[in-house]
């Protein structure tokens, strides 16, 4: 199954999301891992997470889209990026970058 | 920019700015002196304590009884309730405004706040939290101040000013079918830092909003390429939903001056870590402060 990889609040986590990266807290300045990547969340784990003031994890979650819709949504991403960047330099090197990274960003989600 | 202008944007009684604010930024470099503010702030304003407690328990911690401040503090941290308290206090201050367009201007202050706290996590530069939050939100704040009728009404245009008016801020019928009043030649940076100098802010944040518009002649200090960068990525995300969201330029000079390119190693840009942290908390931040 095709997944894909979200940032989200911990208020918008729920039972049984699977981690897309480990979880790491800082206690006294110790860094620990709480959870590794791939960790599917429990209540348990959600307290946890709150308790250590964890506020956004990365998960990662089935795509039920089609391949016709991911093309779809990626070109009307990549349009309105073009449209952002029309009046922008990309000869400039910096300019060149943010525009990739924010096309690359944005039309894959 | 004309001075008659800025004179009456910093006279409009309405532009009273909330004190806990400056009390916050105050005390940021003495934990102890900075926790005795939240806690003396709190015990004292039963409102906004409750909307914390609402904010925590919105943050995955319902199950814990929250009575008092030192509860709130412990079980969220005092970092995450000094940034709560200067959203919701800035919220407050430019909600009780609502001239017609106060909520576009509102969402775009929160996005570009939101991502500029998160940029000084990411860049090096030393920039702390609070200050970038700060400065980030109040950057376009002259122009709330053009808005109200106490200014628009000088100029002819929408929520012209009455004597006498009690509510003098709020948008009444017809105002959106007035013309906008016309700003055109206004330097809205220099109004802004104006507005933040009255209000007794930090020099270092009215100088950085200053010199938001000109951040390859921007001084040492990094918090003006902060704000550059942080307007930039607002709406190269379309973080505050704007139509008319065009990014024209990235300074390469703000960008060395943060750490995001060049330097010893030649780092290239790399933004692609935190745009999906940014996303992320600038709608979280829409549905707690909007």
């Amino acid at each position: 199954m095709k997944t894909r990889t979200h940032v989200i609040n911990l208020t918008e986590a729920v039972l049984e999301m699977v981690l897309a990266e480990p979880v790491d807290a800082v206690n006294s300045g110790i860094q620990s891992q709480l959870f590794p990547a791939g960790h599917q969340l429990t209540e348990d784990s959600l307290l946890q997470l709150a308790l250590s003031h964890i506020e956004f994890i990365s998960i990662q979650e089935p795509d039920y889209r089609s391949s016709a819709q991911v093309a779809i949504d990626a070109a009307v991403a990549a349009h309105r990026v073009m449209e952002i960047f029309s009046g922008a330099d990309l000869s400039n090197p910096v300019m060149a970058v943010l525009f990739d990274q924010v096309l690359t960003y944005r039309s894959t989600q | 920019m004309n001075q008659y202008l800025g004179e009456r944007v910093i006279d409009n009684p309405l532009l009273v700015f909330p004190d806990i604010v400056s009390r916050i930024l105050a005390t940021l470099d003495d934990a102890e002196a900075s926790l005795g503010v939240l806690v003396d702030f709190l015990d004292n304003e039963p409102d906004v304590m409750s909307r914390m407690v609402l904010l925590a328990e919105q943050s995955g911690l319902k199950y814990f009884e929250i009575s008092n401040s030192g509860d709130l503090i412990s079980l969220v941290g005092a970092s995450r309730v000094r940034r709560w308290l200067l959203i919701d206090s800035i919220a407050a201050f430019a909600r009780g405004h609502r001239y017609a367009g106060w909520e576009d201007f509102w969402r775009h202050s929160l996005a570009t706040g939101v991502c500029g706290e998160e940029l000084s996590l990411y860049c090096t530069g030393g920039i702390l939290p609070e200050m970038a939050l700060v400065a980030s939100l109040l950057h376009d704040i002259g122009q709330l101040g053009l808005f109200s009728r106490h200014v628009s009404g000088y100029l002819g245009g929408r929520g012209d000013a009455r004597e006498g008016d009690a509510r003098e801020g709020d948008a009444r019928e017809g105002d959106a079918a007035r013309p906008e009043p016309d700003f055109s030649g206004v330097d809205r940076a220099a109004l802004s830092a104006l507005v933040c100098q009255s209000w007794g802010l930090p020099d270092r944040i009215c100088l950085a909003i200053r010199q938001q518009d000109a951040p390859d002649a921007a001084s040492d200090d990094p918090l003006g390429c902060l704000l550059h960068v942080a307007n930039v990525l607002t709406n190269a995300l379309d973080l505050d939903g704007g139509e008319e969201n065009r990014v024209t330029n990235l300074s390469s000079p703000a960008c060395e001056k943060l750490g995001l390119i060049g330097g010893d190693s030649g780092a290239r840009l790399d933004l692609m870590p935190v745009f999906g942290r940014i996303t992320a908390r600038v709608r979280h931040a829409n549905i707690s402060f909007l």
